[in-house]
C-alpha cells in the first residue's frame, strides 16, 4: 500500500477538486469566452432562454414605434397570465358548491388573493386587446404579406385561442354573469348548421348536438364548469404555447422583426 | 449648472440603474407576496373540543371509536381515557381488535394495550393520552389538542 505524506494528500485533493470545478464550468459553459463576434454569437445560441432573441438585431429593431411592441406585450401577458393563473389554482375547486366561495374567499380572505385574481383578470383583458392591436397593426403596415402569409395564419389561430382562453375562463367565478353570460355564449354551438339543435338543416337535438358536447350536458352545469376548467387551465394554454413557438420560430425564419419598407 | 466637481451619472447609467432596481425590488415584493399568498389563512377544520356522548351510554371496558377525530374513548375501572388513534411510528390510524383487546396498527404492525403502550412493531412510544373532561350532567369531552402523556 502507498502511503502519502500530509502535504502530497493535500495537493492531491486541491487538484481533483480543481478539475472537478472545471469539468462543472465545461459542462455548463462549452466554450471558453473571448470578446470575438464568434463568442458572442455562441453565447446567445448556447443558451437555452438567450437563443430566442437573434444573435444580432438590426438597428431598425429597437425603434420601437414601428410594431408598438403589442406582440411581445401579448406574450408578457400570457406569462403573467400562466403564473397567476397557477397561483388562483392552488385555491380553486371547480365545483358548483364551491367555486363561487373559492373565488370570494380569494379576494376577501387569501393574503393577496385580491391582486393575483385581479392581475389574472386585468390581464386577461389586457391581453385581448394587444392581441388585436397587434393584428391591426400587422394589417396597416402590411407586415403579413409574402413570406409572413404564414405566420399570419398561425397568429389568427392564436388570436381564437385567446377569446377561447377569455371565454373559457369566464365561467370559472360561476357568479351570475358567468352563468348567463355562458349560457348565451354556447348558443352560438346551438346555431351551427346541421350539428346544432336550432341551427339550419338540423339533425341533432338538445341531447346530441354540439353544445351538449361543449358543456357536457343541456344545461350550463357542474360538468360544463369542469370541461371549462380543464380547457381554460390545461388544453388551451398548452395548444396556444405550441402555436406561440411556432409563431415565434416563423418571424426568425421569416427574415427577423418586421421593419418599416 | 456644471459646477459639480465629480464625474456626471450619465442618462444610459441612471437608467440602467433605475431599470435594475426596479426590477430587484419588484421582484423580491413579488416573491414575497406569493410566498404569503400561499400560506392559508383559514383552514376548514373542526374545532379541537369534541362531544363523545354520555358517561353512562359506555359500558366497562367499552372502546368507542370516533373516525373523524381519530380518537378512542374507553371506559374502564380506572375511569374514562382518550386514547389517540395516530400510530406513534408514522402516523396511520390504529385499529381496535375487539378479541384480542389491543389496539394494532394496518401499515408496520406495531400493537398497543387498552391503555396505549406499544409493545410489539416498530412504534418507539405508547399512543397519545388526550385530555378528557366529565360534565355535570355527564357527557364526556375530549380536547385532542390537549396531549396528556402519562
Amino acid at each position: 500500500m502507498k502511503s502519502f505524506k500530509m502535504g502530497e494528500l493535500a495537493e492531491l485533493f486541491l487538484r481533483q477538486s480543481r478539475e472537478l470545478f472545471t469539468q462543472f464550468r465545461k459542462s455548463l459553459f462549452r466554450t471558453d469566452f473571448s470578446d470575438t463576434e464568434r463568442d458572442r454569437s455562441q453565447m446567445i445560441m448556447g443558451n437555452v432562454f438567450l437563443h430566442l432573441h437573434p444573435v444580432k438585431i438590426p438597428k431598425h429593431a429597437i425603434k420601437m414605434s414601428f410594431t408598438l411592441c403589442m406582440g411581445g406585450i401579448s406574450f408578457f401577458l400570457f406569462l403573467v397570465l400562466t403564473f397567476t393563473g397557477i397561483m388562483l389554482m392552488f385555491y380553486y375547486y371547480p365545483t358548483t358548491d364551491r367555486a363561487y366561495y373559492n373565488m370570494k374567499d380569494l379576494e376577501f380572505v387569501v393574503s393577496f388573493g385580491m391582486l393575483m385574481r385581479n392581475l389574472h383578470r386585468w390581464s386577461a383583458h389586457g391581453m385581448v386587446i394587444s392581441v388585436i392591436f397587434h393584428m391591426a397593426r400587422v394589417f396597416f403596415t402590411g407586415a403579413y404579406k409574402h413570406p409572413r402569409e404564414f405566420n399570419w395564419v398561425v397568429g389568427v389561430v392564436l388570436l381564437v385561442l385567446t377569446l377561447l382562453l377569455s371565454f373559457t375562463g369566464y365561467l370559472l367565478p360561476w357568479d351570475q354573469l358567468a352563468l348567463w353570460a355562458v349560457t348565451v355564449g354556447t348558443r352560438m354551438a346551438a346555431a351551427t348548421p346541421v350539428l346544432g339543435y336550432t341551427g339550419p338543416f338540423s339533425i341533432t337535438t338538445k341531447y346530441n348536438d354540439l353544445r351538449f358536447l361543449l358543456l357536457g350536458g343541456p344545461e350550463v352545469g357542474e360538468n360544463a364548469l369542469l370541461r371549462f376548467y380543464v380547457l381554460h387551465c390545461i388544453v388551451l394554454p398548452l395548444v396556444a404555447a405550441v402555436f406561440i413557438a411556432v409563431h415565434f420560430w416563423r418571424i426568425r425564419k421569416d427574415g427577423g422583426i418586421s421593419r418599416p419598407l | 449648472m456644471g459646477s459639480h466637481e465629480e464625474e456626471p451619472v450619465s442618462r444610459r447609467d441612471f437608467l440602467s440603474s433605475a431599470g435594475w432596481g426596479s426590477l430587484v425590488l419588484l421582484g423580491t415584493l413579488g416573491t414575497f407576496q406569493s410566498l404569503r399568498f400561499m400560506v392559508p389563512n383559514v383552514l376548514f377544520e373542526p374545532p379541537p373540543v369534541f362531544d363523545a356522548g354520555k358517561l353512562d351510554q359506555y359500558g366497562n371496558g367499552a372502546v368507542k371509536f370516533f373516525e373523524s377525530r381519530k380518537v378512542f374513548v374507553c371506559l374502564n375501572e380506572q375511569g374514562v381515557s382518550a386514547v389517540s388513534g395516530v400510530c406513534t411510528h408514522l402516523g396511520c390510524t390504529v385499529r381496535w381488535n375487539q378479541d384480542k383487546q389491543i389496539f394494532e396498527c394496518p401499515c408496520h404492525g406495531s400493537k398497543f394495550y387498552k391503555n396505549g403502550v406499544n409493545y410489539a412493531g416498530p412504534a418507539p412510544r405508547p399512543l397519545d393520552q388526550l385530555a378528557v373532561n366529565v360534565t355535570e350532567d355527564g357527557n364526556i369531552q375530549v380536547d385532542t389538542a390537549k396531549i396528556i402523556n402519562a
